[in-house]
């Protein structure tokens, strides 16, 4: 790839070209009359994969819907040049630019995944796994559904009505658990988990570990009977072997609590109590780990684990709907533990509306019921208005604005006690029951063994960039509450969209690396090993692997935050080296410049829209576009001053607005600290600036580079 | 004076935006339960922050602390009174019911005053006595205590 093609478009002839189009030897020119046609794309595209290529032309934004390949470089020469008026000169020194970043740019090479194998795994068998399995089944893939407790059905098998209306949870769970076990193509696995992942998009090999089996369609009364073992399970007690209307139809076996005694073995010989492991080769994996209530323990406040009525959502839906307790009166505590900067900063989601379901619950079942709520904010938007509602005007539950601070016993009672913000007064509940409407947080044991960025909170940047477009391509999709805390439906709807990634994924023989990754040089990391790349990652994709550190290509969205923060220049970012960008900045710059460095998100765009407004700013504003601010390091600023700026502005997205979440914020914390230093060479730090500049806000660029201009250093 | 901007150039006073008026101080808050909901301590940030006003319940806290360490959003709901107390005094004065404990103070170095009988009492639970404290007189005097 030693020879570079420059495609100059010159708009039908509304772009003045420069006389002088000679770039060097190596560089071939060719002027075409307009990139539309379908005659020059094909002409292009004869070339692309085999030489680096200059395009110059329209917006990068249109241009890269045409072609997508890391060699080539684009040129905007259209709106950020002749449609602001700008002169010849100008786009020669644009096209110069980017011939010399290029030439400077060793070839990136196409990163190609081959699919080997074509089944799939699912973990977990709640209504979010069983949903996924069922439709990758259907498109005709293998599917390994596996569950650790010993049946399917998750969260809601354990509960005995549906979020958030109450319907019988039996309405969805028995119907999908019957479609899954009819497909042939999904081999269900329960009370079997996974062990080790290895391998990536493709080419994954799981070792799993089955604790035991039970043989279909076996009711062991006998062996629950022997069972010495008894558990504690949300305040219901059962057996070690026990049983449970979904799948598999027979008892099942919890191996957490069951001591391998062998009493249930001699009843029944069938039974095998034996471990055993296997290694399954699988394309793709669906995590549908789902949710665990927060420990409600540690609101010491709350009393939970002292006093015996205060019992968790979950614990007290199951008590009751089991005839166990046949209280006189419920206070319903929500966000327990949520929406508390001791515990859970955030707000769980679905509690609000499960506290009015559990409302709902005893007051359907048992009418002379009093049943308080004690809320912040009841946080019940779109149609759940109307549920919040019936609640209040047909069943008479009793709201009171207000946390409580805290739960004491009294006798037999609870006393709770709370501010009614309302009445602004403090006020002692006394209740025989209080439900703590716990927190929800992720069931994360497996998320490190999947490489999994994780910290006990539920995986949101990995989720968010999974539903982003320029995302590499993945094979561990994340299903259902294992994401962020969701309703019965929304899981379900969830789960279909992680099926169609992995059939999208199964379905093709390989697929293509999007976007240009980060890439380690190990010999020169090594000898720094300063390790500060590890945290500029917005995404966990740059980690440690065997004490060195290293880039997990599919997590890479490629904004090279991590590239600048390196100093000695071992983290390169494909197509936007350090060689590269310095070149670039170097041969486009001539003295008394400005240059701009545009986030290709945001400020980007908003000089393009300059553009077709016509807006006016100087000749001498040079625009390079970068992927995130946060890519820009001290070494380019000050590039740009040494080859002659007069002015460096750098501009991204708007604060929290930022592609990949906080790039701008890391920049605009490197100017600051860059401002004091080019103070001491000489520079007017006025010279320096870093401003948020929306995608629409194309008169705020240009205010803002006229200012760049006129003060100088 | 300017309430607002006074607890916002505060380190701890810039917590005052944190609050989101959930109720948990007042709730379990000892002066509140005794004076029914008079010293309600929402209120006063509610009141600090929307209206700028100060008003003479700050003085009912006993800075127990016991909403500051339950408050969900970490705001500092007792610094925060401690705060508008001190800014209280250099707008208006040391108020007059709380001058007599001031006095005190000044007489001995507590709030109580501890004379013969205490020391009596401590002299059997076998603590040392507490003798008069001209020292704390003096950083009275000279902070301009009001007396």
């Amino acid at each position: 790839m030693s020879v570079l093609k420059v495609f100059i478009c010159t708009c039908r002839g509304g772009i003045t070209l420069p006389k002088d189009l000679d770039f060097g030897e190596d560089v071939k020119v060719r002027v075409i009359e307009d990139i539309f046609f379908d005659k020059a794309q094909e002409e292009i595209e004869s070339f692309v994969g085999k030489e680096k290529i200059v395009i110059a032309g329209p917006s990068p934004r249109i241009m890269e819907g045409f072609f997508s390949d890391p060699n080539i470089a684009f040129v905007n020469i259209w709106e950020q040049a002749s449609m602001v008026g700008h002169g010849p000169e100008k786009i020669r020194d644009l096209i110069h630019g980017a011939v010399e970043g290029l030439r400077n740019t060793a070839p990136v090479e196409k990163k190609v995944f081959e699919i080997k194998n074509k089944d799939a795994l699912v973990i977990g068998g709640g209504v979010a796994g069983l949903e996924a399995a069922r439709h990758i089944a259907n498109a005709g893939f293998k599917v390994y559904l596996i569950e650790k407790k010993p049946f399917l059905g998750g969260v809601v098998a354990g509960l005995d009505r549906l979020y958030p209306e109450g319907t019988p949870n039996s309405h969805v769970l028995y119907p999908l658990i019957n479609e899954v076990v009819r497909n042939k193509g999904v081999d269900i696995l329960t009370n079997t988990e996974v062990e080790e992942v290895d391998g990536s998009l493709g080419d994954y090999r799981v070792k799993i570990k089955t604790h035991g089996r039970i043989p279909k369609g076996l009711m062991l009364k006998k062996c629950e009977e022997v069972c010495p073992v008894t558990v504690n399970d949300h305040g219901i007690k059962r057996k070690a072997i026990y049983y449970m209307p979904t799948y598999p139809y027979s008892h099942g076996i919890d191996f957490d609590s069951c001591t391998r005694c062998g009493e249930c073995v001699k009843v029944c010989e069938d039974i095998s109590l034996e471990e055993e492991e296997k290694e399954i080769e699988v394309g793709a994996i669906v995590v549908a780990t789902g949710l665990k209530e927060y420990d409600a323990s540690k609101i010491i406040e709350y009393g939970y684990g002292r006093y015996p009525n205060v019992l968790t959502q979950w614990e007290f839906e199951r008590r009751f709907s089991n005839g166990l307790i046949k209280p006189k009166s419920v206070s319903i505590i929500h966000c327990a533990g949520s929406r508390d900067k001791n515990h859970l900063p955030y707000c769980s989601r679905v509690c609000c509306i499960l506290g009015l379901k559990e409302a709902k619950l005893v007051k359907d079942t048992s009418p002379d019921t009093e049943v308080y709520i004690n809320y912040i904010d009841m946080r019940s938007y779109g149609p759940f208005e109307e549920f919040y509602n019936t609640i209040r005007e047909i069943y008479g539950v009793k709201f009171i604005q207000g946390r409580p601070s805290e739960i004491l016993q009294d006798g037999e009672e609870l006393v709770v006690r709370a501010e009614d913000i309302l009445l602004g007064k403090q006020m002692d509940n006394r209740v025989e029951y209080v439900v703590l409407m716990t927190g929800f947080v992720p069931d994360d044991e497996l998320f490190h063994k999947l490489g999994l960025p994780a910290d006990g909170c539920f995986p949101t940047e990995y989720v968010n960039s999974q539903h982003s477009v320029d995302a590499n391509p993945r094979g561990i999709f994340i299903a259902g509450a294992a994401a962020f805390p969701k309703g019965v439906a929304e899981s379900m709807i969830d789960a279909g969209d992680a099926a169609q990634g992995v059939i999208d994924v199964l379905d093709r023989y390989a697929v293509e690396k999007k976007t240009p990754t980060a890439r380690i040089n190990s010999s020169i990391c090594g000898e720094i090993d300063c390790r500060i790349c590890l945290t500029a990652c917005p995404y966990g994709a740059v980690y440690l692997k065997d004490e060195e550190v290293t880039v997990n290509e599919e997590l890479c969205m490629g904004c090279g935050i991590c590239t600048a923060t390196c100093a000695a220049g071992a983290n390169q970012l494909d197509g936007c080296t350090n060689n590269g960008m310095l070149a670039q900045i170097a041969a486009t710059t001539k003295e008394g410049d400005v240059v701009a460095f545009l986030c290709k998100w945001s400020s980007y765009s908003a000089a393009d829209k300059a553009g077709y407004e016509l807006l006016r700013y100087p000749e001498n504003v040079k625009i390079i576009r970068i992927p995130c601010t946060g890519r820009v390091d001290a070494q380019m600023i000050l590039k740009a001053f040494s080859s002659g700026a007069k002015g460096v502005l750098i501009a991204g997205c708007p604060p929290d607005g930022c592609h990949y979440f906080t790039g701008n914020l890391k920049a605009r914390k490197r100017v600051i600290a860059l401002k004091k230093l080019i103070e001491q060479f000489g520079i007017n730090p006025e010279a320096l600036a870093i401003e948020w500049i929306g995608k629409d806000e194309s008169k705020k660029f240009v205010e803002i580079v006229n200012r760049l201009n006129g003060g100088g250093r | 004076m300017n309430l607002q901007e006074e607890i916002l150039s505060n380190i701890d006073g810039r917590t005052l935006n944190y609050c989101f008026s959930c109720g948990m101080c007042t709730g379990g808050c000892p002066s509140a339960r005794v004076t029914d909901s008079i010293y309600n301590p929402r209120k006063i940030l509610h009141r600090a922050a929307l209206e700028g006003r100060l008003e003479e319940d700050i003085w009912l806290c006993t800075n127990c602390y016991t909403c500051q360490e339950r408050c969900p959003t970490k705001t500092k709901v007792a610094d925060l009174i401690s705060l508008m107390r001190r800014i209280y005094v250099k707008e208006k004065g040391i108020p007059g019911f709380i001058k007599p404990l001031i006095e005190n103070l000044g007489a001995c170095g507590f709030t109580a005053r501890i004379g013969d009988l205490e020391n009596k009492r401590r002299e059997r639970m076998g603590l040392p006595s507490v003798k008069q404290n001209q020292e704390v007189r003096r950083i009275i005097e000279k902070t301009g205590g009001g007396l």
